[in-house]
């Protein structure tokens, strides 16, 4: 199947069903979030939400605060006001492990993966993480079937199996996000944070990854932030335009496109 | 590890194999003066690979480690002076349970304590802080006028237990090295459990541990407590070796020495920290034997080996067979 | 207690402070601006000490032997910069811990094999061996000498950090290293300028304390964790951390020795407080800096924008 003719039938499910989402079935909320640096408001009041089942994109010039938003959300950066809630809980306080533990994974703009490990030992950490404690000091890694099997799985959907006995340090870019995905994957999250995982691909890889997303929005609720807008509509059930730390527009991807803030500010200055 | 060569694994197997034969075979040929040279080789590997724990596999670095040798042989020394001496009855005993016990028991409070504030600090603070507390038990240690101050302390016996007497070079040879070999086999299983996983994954990237929902603090504090304990095991058998002890056990360059057997022998390897500990002592022997100035060839030694050779001895070895 | 003991222990504290500014001063900077950490100061402040007091003896001119260990010390410190330490810069903390170490016992052993085991004790001239007395309190002018050296020290750093252009640079090195190669300056001859600098603020601390003392062998060695613990305390970078951290530290530590026992015996029978206390107050320094870095972990001062 080709990539273009599922995107476009997924908007128009969605345009469809859209209408029927209230608050309540928001996987993730901020509300009145702000955090500044020096005198620059980086996120300014912001109320993003993500609803569940979704792909939500989230697109804005570079500085406007996207990297900051997902690090607010995951925990390793502290707002100085406002909430960020997943589903009804408000985790704003919560450290970031404790957050994964409750399902709000992530990847990073810049590919956060362990490099001495093999990738198969990356993914199968990625398992032992979300397990539950550590503290279990005598049987090897290497011969638990639980963690061992679900990163074959894990790896399998990325399409890295063959490459499960490689260092992390001699993945090729690409290859080293897929596994980054695989990563995450392996925690089994319900809310995945998806910082730039196109940042820096070539075409052909770029396909493979939107490729990827797709075939994972069936599981798991995603907040995609990335630049390149083929892939940002080919995915997007929903999409946010970020500037200066403020969303200037949210909803329907087609809807979105037309507003005409949102081609001033960005879409008509930088165009796909 | 899967990068582990077999060059390197026979190299270090091939040391192990010596240090269990060669001692006997000088007892028995009558060199019995040599046996002490081996013994404290294999206390000082014992304690090396306790740092190895912290260094190779949590990315560690503390240069205090020598604080817990002092701690451990004091635990020996402070019981048996008492019996000796008479007075505080609670701590006074020639019993070896009790005595290392107490080695073991003050080096993991010592851990957990100086190791809470140590690690919420990173890098050269981690380096300095574990330097200045151990520095802390060096300068309490030569105040303390009851035990010797600087003068140090003889150990009147050595720790009695049933069926071992370590006052026999022999027996105390055995014990040190058996437990070189348990210390081995427990890192080893340590290190690729899922606590092992843990510190390494750390060690490699702080931030994607903490994204994959751990937080690697009670980890390594936990790490640095094991290795205190290893660490402290091994001074309380450095005082029935020595059987005199004295602050100078706890300088920091003693903990500089340690820190320097185990990249000499390779921080990433296993078996590094034995291979480190072995040629230090050969170097020292050596060298002492030919100029009192012993310390300026091995410093340069010492320099040359940080600046051009890098992994230590098991890390060439892995190189040269995969190139 | 009396006000006189409290003044005198004030001033010996307030010595200890200086030395160990003057010690900490050329730390915290190669720290902070090279990313440094250089065990190899301990025989900076040796060879200061050494050189000075063969001068000072062979001529005998104690002003002499104080030049002569700032001129000894930064011969010795550009060379060994410029042929191993700039080599360390951009390895990782622990090689340069290791290879700095090495420098130490190279050092300690060359000084043995030409000097001899066995110190090397001065005379002060007699301008310096007389008492000041001052407001009803007399002090050795020695003492007070050192006190006024190591202010000047401190003022003249003051000054250079803060109101040269060089003093910016070292500042703007310290808070963000990747700005001055941006800037275009030439990195190399201002990492061994400073470098050269801190080594001869050694070297004074090492002349300046051997009348009092004496230039031995590896005296520098323990000294130096104590300038590494007020480095840490201040904030890595921070020549006013340096400072304020020294002089703290040189109070705690010399009201600590003096008063401690007499404090614990308030509290404790005599023979437990004479027994305790002088362990107790050897370890103050290093409880305090636990208290500070718990609630502080990267200092009192550390350079901002890090």
């Amino acid at each position: 199947m080709s990539a273009s003719t599922t995107s476009t039938n997924t908007i128009a499910n969605n345009s469809s069903k859209s209408t029927g989402y209230t608050a309540e079935n928001a996987a993730l909320r901020t509300q009145g979030l702000i955090k500044s640096f020096g005198g620059i408001r980086a996120t300014d009041d912001l109320d993003l939400t993500v609803k569940q089942g979704s792909l939500h994109a989230l697109i804005g010039p570079n500085g406007a605060g996207k990297t900051t938003l997902i690090s607010q959300l995951c925990g390793l950066m502290s707002p100085d006001s406002g909430q960020v809630f997943l589903y009804d809980q408000d985790i704003t306080a919560m450290p970031p492990a404790k957050r994964v533990q409750r399902g709000l994974a992530r990847t990073f703009q810049i590919t956060s993966v362990f490099p001495e490990f093999n990738a198969q030992d990356n993914v199968a950490f990625a398992a032992q993480a979300v397990a539950g404690h550590s503290y279990r000091f005598w049987r090897p890694v290497a011969k638990n079937k639980t963690f061992q099997q679900q990163a074959a799985d894990a790896l399998a959907r990325v399409g890295l199996s063959s490459r499960a006995a490689v260092t992390a340090a001699s993945l090729s870019h690409g290859e080293r996000r897929q596994l980054e995905i695989a990563m995450v994957l392996a925690a089994q999250p319900k809310v995945l944070l998806l910082d730039e995982p196109m940042a820096g691909m070539g075409g052909e890889e770029s396909a493979l990854m939107v490729e990827l997303l797709q075939s994972l929005k069936t599981e798991v609720t995603m907040l995609l932030v990335e630049h390149d807008m083929d892939a940002v509509f080919a995915l997007a059930d929903e999409l946010s335009v970020l500037v200066y730390g403020r969303l200037i527009a949210t909803g329907i991807p087609s809807d979105v496109r037309s507003n005409a803030e949102v081609q001033r500010a960005y879409l008509g200055a930088a165009p796909a | 590890m899967e990068g582990l060569s077999k060059k390197s694994a026979v190299v270090g197997g091939a040391f192990l194999i010596v240090l269990a034969i060669l001692p006997l075979v000088m007892f028995f040929s009558g060199n019995i003066f040599l046996i002490d040279i081996f013994t404290r080789l294999v206390i000082l590997a014992i304690a090396g690979t306790s740092l190895y724990l912290l260094l190779g596999v949590a990315g560690l670095p503390s240069f205090g480690h020598a604080a817990y040798l002092g701690l451990g042989a004091y635990a020996v020394g402070i019981p048996v002076h008492y019996a000796t001496m008479g007075g505080a009855e609670w701590l006074a005993s020639y019993n070896g349970w009790w005595q290392f016990f107490l080695a073991i028991f003050v080096s993991a409070l010592f851990a957990l304590i100086t190791g809470a504030i140590s690690l919420r600090t990173r890098g050269v603070h981690f380096i300095m802080i574990t330097m200045a507390f151990s520095q802390m038990i060096f300068y309490a240690l030569i105040s303390l006028e009851e035990y010797g101050a600087d003068d140090g302390l003889s150990v009147y016996a050595s720790s009695e237990f049933p069926f071992v007497m370590l006052d026999n070079p022999l027996h105390l040879y055995g014990v040190c090295f058996g437990s070189l070999l348990l210390v081995l086999y427990i890192v080893h299983r340590l290190q690729h459990s899922p606590f092992g996983r843990v510190l390494q994954a750390a060690k490699q990237n702080e931030t994607r541990v903490l994204a994959s929902g751990v937080n690697p603090f009670k980890y390594r504090l936990l790490a640095y407590v094991m290795a205190g304990v290893i660490a402290g095991y091994a001074g309380a058998l450095m005082a029935n070796f020595s059987l005199f002890i004295s602050p100078d056990m706890v300088e920091w360059s003693r903990s500089g020495e340690l820190m320097f057997m185990v990249i000499l022998g390779g921080s990433q390897h296993i078996l590094g920290p034995l291979v480190g500990s072995s040629l230090f002592i050969l170097l020292e022997f050596v060298l002492s034997r030919w100029t009192i100035y012993w310390h300026l060839p091995f410093g340069i030694i010492l320099l040359l080996v940080v600046l051009f050779g890098r992994g230590g001895i098991m890390g060439m070895l892995r190189r040269d067979s995969q190139s | 207690m009396d006000t006189i003991l409290l003044i005198t222990q004030a001033v010996n504290g307030l010595q200890l402070g200086v030395l160990l500014f003057l010690l900490s001063a050329g730390l915290t900077l190669t720290f902070g601006i090279m990313d440094l950490i250089n065990l190899a100061h301990a025989s900076f402040y040796m060879l200061g000490a050494f050189f000075g007091a063969s001068v000072a003896i062979y001529t005998g001119s104690f002003t002499l032997g104080f030049s002569a260990a700032i001129i000894g010390v930064l011969a010795v410190a550009w060379i060994i910069e410029k042929g191993i330490i700039s080599r360390l810069y951009t390895r990782d903390h622990l090689d340069q811990l290791l290879a700095t170490f090495g420098l130490i016992l190279i050092a300690d052993t060359l000084v043995h094999m030409i000097w001899g085991p066995a110190g090397l004790a001065i005379a002060l001239p007699p301008l310096l061996q007389g008492q000041l007395t001052l407001g009803g309190v007399t002090l050795p002018s020695y003492r007070v000498l050192i006190i006024g050296v190591g202010l000047l020290v401190a003022l003249g750093l003051y000054c250079l950090v803060n109101h040269t252009r060089t003093g910016m640079l070292i500042r703007a090195g310290a808070s963000n290293r990747q700005m001055l190669s941006n800037l275009g300056v030439d990195v190399g001859s201002l990492f061994a300028a400073v470098f050269c600098m801190g080594a001869a603020l050694a070297g004074i601390a090492g002349i300046l304390i051997t009348p009092i003392t004496e230039a031995s062998i590896g005296m520098g060695n323990d000294i130096i964790i104590t300038a590494f613990v007020v480095v840490i305390i201040g904030g890595i970078g921070s020549i006013k951390g340096a400072f304020i951290a020294a002089i703290i530290i040189g109070m705690i530590d010399t009201f600590g020795r003096a008063f401690l026992d007499q404090l614990f015996m308030t509290v404790m029978p005599a023979e437990t407080a004479e027994t305790a206390a002088p362990a107790v107050s050897a370890m103050l320094i290093y409880i305090l800096m636990a208290v500070i870095l718990s609630l502080r972990p990267a200092g009192l001062f550390p350079p901002k924008l890090r």
